[in-house]
């Protein structure tokens, strides 16, 4: 699918602040740490952001966005601290690898629905674990059609890497987008909604 | 809307399944016992192995981002730069090399390493190259041991090929001889020697030290330089006898062998100018003689051996013809397990001394040492084996 039409710097500018927005209060959310922030990321040079990758797709007839979670195990793992007692040494890494799938479940699930409620509809794929090194192998072409912003949550003592790739195929739809209230409504409503 | 489902639920089933494959292969390279890496054109490492984070001491997630070039001795280093310019200017595609490397805590190992690049369309930050290889310093070490041990080896045969006679044949007015000398390992506990000083009364020596390498070897080292050195002593011509020559090398045997070395040893006294020939036997095997008809008789003598008990040698004397031959051997000749697992012996050691009558000695010399082999079959031997085959002229 090509994409019709220009897109301007201020829809992309707030494309990306809305997922921005989106993965900072679902981390939030989700591990009940509070003094999360969105920074810029510390290499932006360097090709692998993390051990791990969480990746999940969103598509629709206007939008792609695929949004990718970077991050180490000692990472994942303490951003669990608030909320999960490990059973054991063995399932420590499982246990944190499936809560970084399912906070990017969370995370484009709220995209998907602030998108919905403004007529504009999309589908969301499972959540899967790869190894960050297959990074690579992903388009990173961030010009007129597609963009791949990327940004870091990170507090005192933990961070996650988040990166969205995305294209936008009907420009049009999102020219009378109320961007102000999906930001709004994302963070106002942090309810985890399942499709 | 149940069509759209089934397709939604196959389509997760599937990308599940593509997710544990590639865990599940991501952790076994994880795991390979051997040195795997990714890098970029700047010895950045993207991606290592267990066994690439071990020469960090760190893991395999913490490795992510270090820099190659940290971990190489300045020589390796520049090896590895020359190299590795040569691939980045599209020279090579791929390079071997054996590179000394320091672990985080300093110690240096040093491993074997293919580089090749990665070559893929879809590869979007620059270009990529991975790594295969392994830790080979025990491997280098034990080589080295090994080569040592091998050069000492060569040296101790090269010493010990001193000792025995330098030619396999000697032809005298009255006899003609063929000799064999084959140690199991680099060097062997087998002896033997022709004395022909003596105008008329010539000796040959043949014996063996229990067991066979390098130990058994310097023993008969010991007995080679006692025995030339009585046999060298001033105004003689060597007119020592049998009994002093065996006792001599007895007392040797025991005064430096320390009861851990015994040898068995025979000596045959030829007379140019008599049928008749003698036979000292000190612990040694029997020995064949046969007659111009083809008929082999055994001939044995006890005797104790040399270098434990007191002296005690046997003696046999018996007539040497025109045309006869003698057959004096070392235990190796005849212990032999055959291919099928059974034992050669003494029987089937005189069967093919029989086989032999048609042929000169040194054909016979020849037959012998190939028969041995394929008796033996692909087994290595596990004794020295050694021979003296006499005709009288």
């Amino acid at each position: 699918m090509k994409p019709q039409g220009k897109v301007s710097p201020t829809i992309v500018k707030k494309i990306t602040s809305l997922i921005k927005l989106a993965s900072l209060s679902q981390l939030k959310s989700f591990t009940q740490i509070e003094d999360l922030q969105i920074e810029e990321p510390t290499n932006n040079e360097f090709p692998i952001r993390g051990h791990w990758m969480a990746v999940i797709l969103l598509k629709g007839t206007e939008i792609k966005i695929i949004f990718k979670a970077h991050f180490m195990t000692k990472n994942a793992t303490a951003l669990t601290s608030n909320i999960r007692k490990f059973e054991s040494e063995e399932k420590l890494v499982t246990q944190a690898l499936d809560f970084i799938k399912e906070y990017c479940n969370m995370t484009v699930g709220a995209i998907k629905r602030v998108l919905g409620e403004q007529d504009i509809s999309s589908g969301v794929s499972l959540p899967a674990i790869i190894r960050g090194f297959d990074d690579i192998f992903s388009d990173r072409a961030d010009g007129k059609e597609s963009f791949a912003p990327c940004w870091t949550l990170k507090n005192q003592t933990t961070q996650i890497d988040c990166s969205a790739w995305f294209e936008i195929y009907e420009v049009d739809s999102f020219a009378g987008f109320n961007f102000k209230e999906a930001e709004n409504n994302i963070q106002g409503n942090n309810n985890i909604e399942f499709f | 809307m149940i069509s759209i489902n089934t397709n939604l639920q196959a389509n997760h089933q599937i990308l599940n399944l593509f997710e544990q494959s590639k865990l599940r292969i991501e952790s076994i390279i994880d795991h390979l016992p051997m040195f795997f890496a990714v890098i970029n054109d700047k010895g950045i490492i993207l991606k290592g192995n267990i066994q690439a984070a071990e020469i960090f001491q760190t893991d395999s997630e913490a490795i992510l981002g270090k820099s190659l070039k940290s971990i190489f001795l300045p020589e390796a280093l520049e090896s590895f730069e020359f190299n590795f310019n040569r691939i980045l200017a599209k020279s090579e595609t791929s390079f071997e090399l054996e590179i000394n490397l320091q672990r985080s805590d300093k110690s240096q190992r040093v491993h074997a390493w293919r580089i090749s690049e990665i070559e893929n369309s879809t590869i979007s930050s620059g270009r990529i190259f991975s790594i295969v290889g392994n830790d080979v310093t025990d491997f280098k070490k034990a080589l080295s041991d090994l080569y040592g041990a091998t050069k000492d080896l060569e040296v101790t045969r090269a010493v010990q090929s001193l000792l025995i006679p330098n030619k396999r044949e000697l032809t005298t007015q009255s006899y003609r001889l063929v000799s064999s000398y084959q140690p199991a390992t680099q060097s062997g506990g087998d002896w033997l020697w022709y004395n022909t000083k003596d105008e008329n009364r010539n000796v040959l020596f043949i014996g063996d030290v229990t067991g066979h390498g390098a130990g058994p070897a310097m023993v008969t080292a010991i007995v080679a330089g006692c025995y030339h050195a009585i046999s060298r002593l001033p105004n003689s011509k060597f007119t020592l006898g049998v009994r002093e020559t065996f006792e001599i090398i007895d007392n040797s045997l025991k005064d430096l062998g320390n009861n851990d070395y015994w040898m068995t040893m025979s000596s045959l006294e030829i007379f140019h100018d008599k049928k008749e020939v003698s036979w000292s036997n000190a612990g040694a095997p029997s020995i064949l003689v046969m007659r111009t008809n083809g008929e082999v008789e055994t001939i044995g003598a006890s005797g104790n051996i040399l270098g434990g008990m007191d002296l005690a040698l046997g003696h046999k004397s018996f007539d040497f013809n025109s045309g006869d031959r003698i057959f004096l051997f070392t235990d190796g000749a005849f212990e032999i397990t055959t291919s099928t697992g059974g034992n050669f012996g003494l029987k089937g050691l005189r069967r093919l001394f029989m086989e032999t009558r048609n042929l000169s000695l040194e054909e016979s010399r020849k037959f012998f040492e190939r028969r041995f082999v394929e008796i033996r079959g692909e087994a290595p031997p596990t004794d020295d084996s050694t021979f003296i085959l006499i005709e009288r002229i």
